[in-house]
């Protein structure tokens, strides 16, 4: 689809692209083994208009001057500055782009625009997400190591794919380093919440790698039984077994509790002390002259992370009395441990034959998992208005999210045609999110006449709930482009056109089951989990222990998504003042979702499940080259958001990161987004400056809003509001501190500041749905931030030994969810994140950092009408990393 | 075209080309290898078109139709057929494809598990008017099979009827938008019209049902959401139901003559703004002491205690039987709560002296519906070891004495009802010191001089119910 720009005929961008090719190959290795002690090659003074005075600075301005020669509004954050700034992934290192937030740590808002309306590249190419509730990659998955560069475009431009909201992010890899280099580096970490001591289970062997071994598995018996007997009610065994009568349902009954005891049930919680985080990474790149313009280049690179962290948080849900809120759940106390394995593995391989032909090939997996024990201890529905019971809920959360990426593609230049230019690649993409093993279970907690309190596991059909789920999507991504340089004159002409294929294939399965406690009496639920279920307790018949997995909704579904897309493009520069890129693109797009039955029939009507959309999505930019120093750009273009899978799709689901159940929608439609944007850039020997606006009209906006459902059940799902509209201002800043004369000057030439601030106001109209009973009907976008503020302080030390960065990262408030029943909007509050990194590099080859954050201690708290509905203690983070280069 | 091979996830049972994609996206989908359900035999011969033959049962010597699926024309359930129920069964599309399904007197309809159960959508109705010598019986597999007995429920979903009555959970102002979501993923339901017809629901029992869908979400015996006054309701019983008997959720209907016997949670829920009548109810928990928590649980709305118009039922000549179960949580009585309010005429309470409170308001809206007449609880008897528990501030300071606001209403007793069973004897005080409700409240009422469900001289449970003469 994308791909590198290739500048040819702008007198300033020849130079510049070519020595950021050459300097971001160098930063990339560096980056791979999170080093940044490397100084820049000395290519990289063939860099015009650009003076390196220090790493982040020259880094910074690489980045500015590439964004200068796009045509279309974007921005760029090179491996330097994602190093630079101690950032671990794709998405932290984000934060700092121009009007982009780190939500959740995983999306970014661009434009204080929520993460629907990002998307994400990798080399260009579609790639599907490993989060089943996002269309989004989370970008956390990205470690900073095997990111060259990241490019945000914020304006639309006709080899994008039309689905553009708010901007896209193609991330970047290298697969030609500049010379030979090993690189290994160490790290370790901690956060000021572990000083507590945390919670774990057994778990399995291989959690170590992030694997699991197959303890948390779906037992064989049990997969054996359920392809058996369908689903697993007495009644189905016992018709298996020859026809329903008393001795087969004791058989059936019998085969139920035995079924039982394959269940892993060493899942007793216990309390540990927490190690402290362990990084690490080692990467090795070459590269080998085949001829006088032939080469051949290897990258390869492997990482891994394991870190823990505790958590505290507080959970409410409201009910309305009068202008109060009353709590219906309280959950004050919720603590726990979050245990996270990363592993990354790169190899890439590539091929320059000639300057004009160059081909490449990247592979890479990642790997994300996620092993959560959280104890919520407070009051539900049933037990908020009775002093004497509480609920202490156990839930343990494995997730296992996996991208395997392979990819080829080749840039040539047939010189004999006129500098035709083709890009082209194709990628397959597999993404899985395995989580089995997810349990949940709640002890009711009784207050005695003497004081002491009697807990005991819920006397229930479904006391505890395993649910085994899997999700696996499969891509294909084939695209083209070419270009064709044309001169008329004084008019610099450029002519592309290209063509991509893109389809998607997704099964998704979630297998629930419950164990029935109805039989035990109180005495034996009181016990902790493995004590209750003992094989002993399973297998007494008295106890009445039974397993089971019926459910009243569809839980797996199977989806396909297919586009094609082509796009034509005419580039005119006229004697290098003004500069028009017009556009547009085609594309054709279908997709379809069919939710499944427990005995795989489709539920419900498969003409519902369709959508479909064809349409032409124009852009327009126009740049102005005022002087040497100053460019205002203009650009317009349309282009679409597309309802997720997910959301389109009827079945239940929680949402792994609010826990709330939320549902599709399958009547939900696409938006339509038009956009408009214009922006001033002036460029001085090391500073930058840039002011925008931008405004833009949403036509059936997609919004999660809370379902009017039965008491104490929360549900969410999805609606298109009438429309909405997003319009602000922003502006950027890179500048050094070296213009102070004499002593002061001196130090302060050492110093240098840039940020960005965005400032925007946005409004949507939604309608009154059956169903939801919205408070407000004109609101601020879900996700909207009315100011967004990053700001940066850095320091060079003349030799280059010691680096510094002070990093200050604001958003204004935004909804989290839209309140129903007369409650108000609830807010995200600001968040102030300041963090510091320094790095000490002693010699060339070795480099000491230290990172800081969350310097101010600020807390995630999302308020209804002043009251607290979540809130997260982050706790601040410490961490310490060796490199060493070779 | 290439989309077709991305669908072969599973064995493939059957392919439909979707006219719509032009043809060339192409989804299989089918019994993925599972050797259960799935593929609907053709209809044969004993049954009729809308039904398929389901397997015989031991020592029935009926022949078994299954139904399943969205009934989208009318039918009916006849008596020489014992019919069966497979995953949500619906009659109609919600407000769309309205029907009408008929079951006959003496009609058995069975499930097999908590997935079983039958919806009735907005706009359509269900018409199962047995007799007292012929009920119609909702039930499970079990039980056809005679394996269940007193300790059974849960052994299947439950029959759940949504209307287009109003609830409070929607604006009031823009009630032809009104929908809400029912529990156990039945469907939407609510509405502007208070009058809508569900159909009519006579002589039927529903037994052992129940099934808990995930935490605080259950299917119940049977579920009232937003049904209308327009829908008759006379001579049900719901017995040993895992969750609640009946819950209303909503609506505006009415119901005579209702036995709840050994559900294991509230006999009796309403919520989110009913505003039906009741007469002549009859809880009585398991007396095998097994699980069951109050004979009436009342909220107006959890979400807004406040919400309008407010629940506010009026219910007459009911008599409520507590146990000694002790778990969780206790057999309890009534629980007014939520800001809900009520009237309440000529109610018994009582129960063995292992029962917990038999009277309780709870949340300050509901206190002041007590103290400014929005809940009236008047000729009425409280037979309880523990009679009152009264509401108090999160500081343990009481904000309501229970037990002198009840006896300061008129007519009151807090004593002895002197019940031999559920009947009263014939020196008890429940027989004669009843409020005339036709007269003075509503002549919808029947005319009552006693207290409680029975007047000492008809038993109107004999004949039609289960689990009453042991």
């Amino acid at each position: 689809m994308s791909s590198m720009p290739k500048f040819t005929f702008s007198r300033i961008g020849r130079g510049v692209v070519l020595a950021l090719h050459t300097a971001a190959a160098a930063v990339s290795l560096n980056a791979a083994a999170q080093d940044p002690a490397e100084p820049l090659t000395p290519d990289s003074a063939s860099v015009e208009r650009i003076s390196v005075s220090g790493r982040l600075l020259s880094s910074a301005a690489a980045a500015a001057a590439e964004r200068r020669e796009l045509p279309y509004v974007a921005e760029l954050l090179g491996a330097e500055q994602i190093s630079r700034a101690g950032d671990s992934n794709a998405a932290t290192a984000l934060r700092r782009v121009t009007g982009l937030t780190l939500v959740k740590d995983k999306f970014i808002y661009v434009r204080g625009l929520g993460e629907r309306y990002s998307s994400t590249l990798l080399n260009g190419a579609m790639v599907p997400s490993p989060d089943p509730t996002r269309n989004v990659i989370p970008l956390d998955m990205f470690p900073a190591g095997i990111i060259e560069s990241l490019v945000v475009q914020k304006a639309y431009s006709p080899e994008l794919p039309a689905a553009f909201g708010g901007g896209n992010v193609n991330i970047r890899t290298t697969s030609i380093p500049l010379q030979r280099s090993f690189n290994v580096a160490l790290g370790t970490g901690y956060n000021s919440l572990n000083n507590e001591r945390g919670v774990s289970y057994a778990g399995g062997s291989n959690d170590w790698q992030g694997k699991d071994n197959g303890v948390r598995a779906i037992p064989a018996e049990l997969a054996i039984a359920q392809q058996q007997y369908g689903v697993l009610t007495p009644i189905n065994i016992a018709e298996n077994l020859g026809g329903v009568n008393a001795d087969n349902l004791a058989q059936a009954e019998n085969t139920l509790r035995h079924l039982g005891t394959a269940f892993n049930r060493n899942i007793d919680i216990n309390a540990t002390s927490i190690k402290p985080d362990v990084d690490g990474s080692i990467s090795f790149g070459d590269r080998f002259a085949l001829t006088s313009d032939s080469v051949f280049g290897v990258m390869t690179g492997l990482s891994y992370d394991r870190s823990t962290h505790n958590i505290q948080e507080q959970e409410r849900y409201y009910s309305v009395s009068g202008k109060n809120l009353t709590p219906l759940n309280r959950y004050d106390d919720i603590s726990g441990t979050e245990h996270q394995v990363k592993l990354s593995g790169m190899l890439s391989f590539g091929l320059d034959l000639g300057v004009n032909h160059h081909l490449e090939t990247a592979t890479i997996y990642l790997r994300d998992t996620k092993d959560e024990v959280k104890i919520k201890r407070g009051d539900s529905i049933e037990t908020i208005n009775e002093n004497n019971r509480s609920n202490t809920d156990t839930n343990i959360n494995y997730e296992q999210r996996t991208l395997l990426s392979n990819q080829i593609s080749g840039k040539h230049n047939f010189t004999p045609l006129n500098d035709l230019a083709l890009n082209w690649q194709y990628t397959k993409a597999k993404v899985r999110r395995y989580a089995p093993g997810q349990i949940e279970y709640r002890y009711l907690n009784e207050s005695q006449a003497d004081g002491s309190v009697f807990s005991f596991l819920r006397r229930n059909q479904n006391a505890v709930n395993y649910s085994f789920s899997d999700m696996q999507d499969n891509t294909e991504n084939l695209s083209w482009d070419t270009k064709l340089p044309l001169t008329l004159g004084k008019v610099e002409m450029m002519l592309s056109t290209g063509y991509a294929h893109f389809e998607r294939s997704r099964n998704a399965q979630t297998d629930r089951f419950n164990f029935d406690t109805v039989g035990f009496n109180l005495n034996q639920l009181s016990g902790r989990f493995f004590e209750i279920f003992s094989d002993d307790n399973i297998l007494n018949p008295s106890n009445g222990f039974k397993i089971s997995n019926v459910t009243t909704q569809a839980d797996d579904y199977l989806a396909a998504q297919m586009i094609d897309a082509g796009y034509l493009a005419l580039e005119l520069n006229y004697n290098y003042t003004v500069r028009l890129n017009l556009g547009v693109r085609y594309e054709d797009f279908k997709q379809i979702s069919i939710p499944l039955t427990a005995n795989n029939s489709i539920s419900g009507s498969i003409t519902d499940s369709i959508l479909q959309a064809d349409d032409f999505y124009p852009a327009l930019a126009l740049t102005w080259f005022v002087n040497d120093d100053l460019q205002a750009r203009l650009g317009y273009s349309q282009t679409t958001v597309r309802p997720d899978l997910r959301e389109v799709t009827p079945v239940l689901y929680i949402d792994p990161l609010t826990d709330f159940n939320v549902t599709g929608f399958a009547n939900l439609q696409s938006t339509d987004i038009n956009s408009l944007d214009a922006r001033l850039e002036w460029y001085a020997d090391s500073s930058n400056y840039s002011l925008g606006v931008f405004y833009k009209a949403l036509k059936n906006p997609i919004e999660a809003i809370e379902l009017s459902a039965s008491d104490g059940n929360l549900l969410m799902s999805f609606r298109n509001a009438q429309s909405g509209k997003l319009y602000g201002i922003e502006a950027d800043f890179l500048q050094p501190l070296g213009f102070f004369s004499d002593s002061i000057g001196q130090f302060a030439d050492n110093f240098f500041v840039a940020g960005n601030i965005t400032v925007s106001n946005s409004a949507i109209t939604i309608q009154r749905f059956p169903g939801a009973n919205l408070t407000n009907l004109t609101r601020s976008l879900n996700g909207h931030s009315k100011y967004i503020a990053n700001l940066q302080l850095g320091f060079d030390s003349d030799n280059n030994q010691h680096n510094a960065t002070l990093t200050y990262n604001v958003f204004g408030k935004r909804i989290a969810f839209a309140g129903v029943n007369e409650k108000g909007d609830a807010f995200e509050q600001p968040f102030h994140s300041l963090d510091l990194t320094y790095s000490y590099a002693p010699s060339d080859s070795m480099t000491v950092k230290l990172g800081l954050k969350n310097l101010l201690d600020n807390d995630v708290e999302i308020l209804q009408q002043n009251e607290i509905l979540q809130k997260r203690i982050e706790g601040q983070s410490y961490s310490l990393s060796f490199a060493y280069k070779y | 075209m290439a989309l077709c091979k991305l669908l072969k996830l599973s064995a493939l049972a059957s392919a439909i080309a979707l006219a719509g994609c032009g043809g060339d996206l192409v989804v299989n989908a089918g019994n993925g290898g599972s050797n259960t359900g799935g593929t609907t035999p053709p209809a044969t011969g004993p049954c009729p078109s809308f039904a398929s033959e389901d397997k015989s049962l031991a020592s029935i010597n009926k022949t078994v139709c299954g139904i399943s699926g969205t009934i989208t024309n009318d039918i009916r359930l006849t008596a020489n057929i014992i019919w069966s129920l497979s995953g949500k069964v619906t009659v109609g599309n919600d407000n769309a494809n309205s029907t009408t399904l008929t079951i006959e007197p003496g009609v058995t309809l069975f499930g097999k598990s908590g997935a079983d159960y039958l919806v009735v959508a907005r706009g359509s109705k269900i018409q199962a008017v047995g007799t007292a010598a012929a009920p119609i019986i909702m039930t499970s597999i079990n039980d056809m099979l005679g394996l269940s007995n007193n300790d059974s429920a849960a052994e299947w979903g439950g029959l759940v009827l949504l209307g287009k009555a109003p609830t409070n959970k929607c604006n009031q102002a823009d009630l032809a938008n009104c929908q809400v979501e029912a529990e156990g993923e039945a469907g939407p339901y609510g509405g502007a019209d208070a009058d809508d017809s569900s159909g009519a629901l006579k002589y039927l029992q529903v037994r052992y049902a129940g099934y808990e869908v995930i935490p605080d979400n259950e299917l119940n015996g049977i579920t009232f959401a937003g049904v209308g006054r327009g829908t008759r309701v006379e001579y049900i019983q719901v017995h040993n139901n895992l969750d609640d008997g009946v819950e209303f959720f909503g609506g505006t209907v009415d119901a005579k003559y209702v036995v709840l016997t050994g559900n294991r949670d509230d006999s009796l829920d309403w919520a989110d703004g009913w505003s039906g009548r009741m007469q002549h109810v009859l809880v009585r928990h398991n007396p095998n002491n097994s699980k069951a928590n109050r004979g009436i649980e009342a909220d107006n709305q959890s979400g807004n205690f406040t919400a309008q118009p407010l629940s506010k039922p009026r219910i007459a000549n009911m008599t409520i039987i507590g146990n000694n179960f002790d778990g969780e949580d206790d057999s309890e009585g009534i629980l007014l709560r939520a800001g809900t309010a009520a009237e309440l005429y000529n109610i018994i309470v009582t129960g063995p002296e292992g029962m917990g409170e038999c009277f309780e308001i709870n949340s300050d809206e509901s206190i002041t519906n007590a103290n400014n007449g929005e809940i009236v609880f008047r000729n009425s008897i409280i037979d309880c070891t523990e009679p009152f528990k009264n509401s108090v501030d999160s500081n343990g300071n009481v904000t309501l004495d229970t037990g002198a606001w009840f006896r300061a209403q008129p007519g009151n007793l807090v004593g002895s009802a002197l019940l031999a069973g559920f009947i009263p004897a014939a020196n008890s005080p429940a027989l004669t010191n009843g409020y005339n409700v036709a007269n003075y409240v509503d002549n919808w009422f029947d005319n009552v001089t006693h207290i409680g469900a029975f007047d000492g001289k008809t038993n109107w449970t004999q004949g039609w119910t289960i689990g009453l003469t042991d």
